[in-house]
């Protein structure tokens, strides 16, 4: 570092002093700014499907990951089942998404059923992070953000920071039209090399022990506010979830007796290639056919006595 | 403990606190008490390593400067290289020949049953021990006296901003710091500063995002065709770009907020003319630490062709296993060999170019270097060859996650930046605008970071090396 010295103490003192209060007032001004535009978003993923979610006002809510979202086509199980029905899954998300999820869903509105998709996405923590943006809007969600640790918390004090990623999805999904559902086909079909029958088996998850209390703690939010839990289990292609994932939702389900609706042996056999887009998710032709048949389950669970519109 | 993290902010925070209140030696001590705590911080087990190491060349530099003859200075030259090269090879190769060996036999229709074993590798491993090396052999070639300050080698050796992932400093450079009383200017902790934001915006804001995209075509790559795997190759070019000089710039920062001078490892090398010019700006401290204690001695450009070709194929092949025990390394650091072979043996692009002619040769090394990232980033170099061959015949859909876009517009930022100061460092550049200019360009990095950069804060891709 050679160049000649243009600084002395005081100016550069001053020159900190101007950065961090500009930095301080663009962050207050950037993050209010935000948060008054976040209402608006419809569209996207996170924000998007978070306010569509909230603002359906559904009976039936469906939580999980892309393997929900791409699996439940909530327009048809509403007429199915003669209630309002909302795919809230989101891809890449777990217990945790789903938690906060009904947390900000029954701020508003209470729904009678939440389905659960079998899901095991949540290898850490961060997963919570889509909720940043709703930071201080429920006391589950502030708690599955800062999760005890004053690092996050420290983080969180900064209203840009809260919209940390979601900013340019929420500039460009402003003002679009609100989904009336939160279905997501996938297209596509199975690579054919995806189709062999060799692969290896899906080694297994080893869930962190906050996922297990997560989903204790989801089912028991559930019943405050007097909705009823089912765990369901979407089809895969030969690639069935980790048997320790498994395992963990049977023994919560069986701890909270919480029905868990599985389709058939004979049924998941009968699911082809042609109705994957790959190996763990439904394309559309496949979803059509798996919501049919989780529709009558899930009528017969719902203990649902009327003929289907 | 990363960069980005805020124990790290706390740590160097408390450290410049007490910094400016003590003497040289007191400075010193507080480093080094500073660097044992950064590495303890993964694996403090590994701690009683790096401190061994570096007594052991401390002694070793202390042996060659009392040794009154050559063959006992070389005495000692030999047991410190045997040393360092001895835990490398343990803790960094051993598994990896073990590997290869059985393969071998296998291959050979013998059945080898040898246990296969599962050593953690510590952090920096490489960076550490090269350093030391090089210290001694500056002590033996009489460019550095052996230093008698063992806290002063200890600190060379751990110094926290460039432990874990470089440059690898040299003694005359480094350690002469450490000897001397620094003078921390208003300049200096201004740039350090900037460099430290600069640094950061590249991590975070450019490689984390980058990141995510290339792990998920990368990890399943068969699920993806060749548009993709190209898409996530060239976008992988820049996360490394970004991830490794993100790191060396917060260092470089960090040292200079310290009043430490460390060296600049990167120079903007996506704008290169030729993969010789790319070299020379790129991983600079590895680049120049292989040119002068292997290709040199092994006889540089002296020498016929068939010699000088051969040389350089043997630099970049230790090059490339340097980075990891890994065929695919191998066949990285291969591919550079033949690059720069192939180009000395052609003759081309010897003088700059400009205009168009410059735009195509950048464009070109930009290629070739991104060819040879398939092999670095893949899982295997057998799962290199089979994207390459998907790339070539089957392109498929573009994957292109919504997500991607706040990586894309950072990538953008930095491309334009870059573009506007080169072949000025960005720091160097921003120094000399105008106070408002400064304050809006620093403004802006800052809230790309804030706004736009990755928080799910993803190890240095280098730490691994």
């Amino acid at each position: 570092m050679t160049a000649k010295q243009t600084l002395d103490w005081p100016r550069l003192a001053k020159r900190l002093a101007i950065f961090a209060v500009v930095a301080v007032s663009l962050d207050l001004a950037i993050g209010l700014g935000l948060a008054a535009l976040l209402p608006h978003v419809y569209a996207g993923q996170q924000v998007g499907v978070i306010n569509n979610a909230v603002d359906a006002e559904a009976d039936v809510v469906i939580l999980g990951s892309s393997h929900a979202m791409r699996g439940f086509d909530d327009e048809a199980l509403t007429r199915l089942l003669g209630m309002r029905v909302h795919n809230a899954g989101l891809d890449g998300r777990g217990v945790l998404f789903a938690r906060g999820m009904l947390a900000l869903i029954t701020q508003k509105h209470a729904p009678k059923f939440v389905v659960l998709d079998m899901t095991f996405a949540d290898q850490q923590r961060s997963n919570a992070y889509a909720f940043a943006p709703f930071y201080g809007r429920s006391p589950t969600v502030d708690a599955l953000l800062v999760e005890g640790d004053w690092r996050e918390r420290v983080k969180l004090v900064s209203r840009s920071f809260r919209m940390n990623s979601v900013t340019l999805a929420i500039l460009a999904n402003l003002f679009v039209e609100r989904r009336p559902f939160g279905f997501e086909p996938a297209t596509g079909s199975l690579a054919p090399t995806s189709r062999r029958d060799d692969q290896p088996e899906r080694p297994p998850a080893h869930p962190d022990p906050f996922v297990e209390e997560s989903l204790i703690a989801l089912v028991e939010d559930a019943r405050v506010h007097g909705a009823r839990v089912v765990f369901t289990e979407s089809p895969t292609f030969g690639d069935p979830r980790p048997a320790d994932v498994r395992a963990l939702y049977a023994r919560v389900a069986e701890k909270l007796g919480v029905p868990i609706v599985q389709l058939s042996d004979e049924e998941l056999a009968s699911f082809g290639p042609d109705q994957f887009k790959d190996r763990g998710h439904l394309n559309r032709e496949g979803a059509a056919r798996f919501t049919v048949l989780i529709g009558a389950r899930l009528r017969a669970v719902f203990s649902i006595d009327e003929t289907p519109k | 403990m990363l960069f980005n993290s805020l124990d790290f902010v706390l740590l160097l925070g408390s450290v410049l606190a007490l910094y400016f209140f003590l003497e040289r030696r007191g400075q010193n001590l507080l480093l080094l008490a500073a660097s044992y705590v950064f590495y303890g911080f993964w694996n403090w087990r590994f701690l009683a390593l790096v401190f061994v190491a570096a007594v052991v060349d401390y002694v070793a530099g202390r042996g060659i400067a009392a040794a009154t003859t050559t063959r006992g200075k070389r005495a000692w030259v030999i047991c410190s290289v045997a040393f360092n090269l001895g835990i490398l090879s343990y803790f960094k190769y051993l598994g990896f020949f073990l590997e290869s060996a059985v393969a071998l036999l296998e291959r050979l229709g013998v059945s080898a049953n040898v246990p296969m074993l599962e050593i953690v590798l510590p952090v920096g491993i490489s960076f550490f021990t090269f350093q030391s090396m090089s210290y001694i052999f500056d002590v033996y070639r009489g460019r550095v006296p052996a230093t008698k300050s063992l806290t002063d080698y200890l600190l060379y050796v751990s110094f926290f901003p460039q432990l874990a992932a470089g440059p690898i400093e040299r003694a005359e450079r480094l350690l002469v710091q450490f000897q001397n009383v620094r003078i921390v200017t208003p300049d200096g902790v201004y740039r350090g500063l900037l460099l430290l934001l600069w640094g950061l915006f590249k991590k975070v804001a450019v490689a984390d995002n980058l990141g995510v995209y290339v792990d998920a075509v990368y990890n399943n790559h068969d699920q993806h065709g060749g548009l993709s795997l190209l898409f996530a190759t060239y976008l992988f070019s820049f996360q490394i770009y970004c991830d490794f000089s993100g790191y060396c710039d917060m260092a470089v920062g960090m040292a200079r907020l310290l009043g430490l001078d460390m060296m600049k490892n990167f120079d903007m090398p996506y704008f290169s003319e030729s993969p010789q010019e790319f070299w020379r700006r790129w991983h600079i401290a590895l680049s120049t630490w292989f040119r002068d204690y292997v290709y040199i001695p092994l006889g540089g450009r002296r020498g016929t062709l068939l010699h000088v070709c051969a040389v350089t194929m043997v630099v970049f092949l230790a090059s490339g296993l340097w980075h990891g025990a890994d065929w695919r390394f191998v066949v990285w650091g291969g591919l550079h060999g033949l690059y720069l072979i192939a180009q000395r043996l052609l003759g081309v692009a010897r003088s700059p170019a400009r205009g168009a002619r410059r735009a195509m040769r950048v464009f070109l090394t930009f290629q070739l270097v991104a060819l040879a990232w398939v092999f670095f980033r893949a899982g295997s170099a057998g799962e290199a060859f089979e994207m390459l061959a998907t790339i070539a015949t089957q392109p498929g859909e573009l994957f292109f996650p919504r997500e991607l876009v706040n990586g894309l517009v950072c990538l953008a930022l930095l491309l334009g930046i870059e573009a506007a100061t080169q072949p000025r460092y960005f720091d160097e550049w921003l120094a000399e605008r105008k106070p408002s200019a400064q304050l809006v360009f620093a403004t802006a990095v800052l809230f790309a970071v804030v706004l736009l950069g990755q928080q799910r804060g993803a190890q240095f891709i280098y730490f691994q090396f």
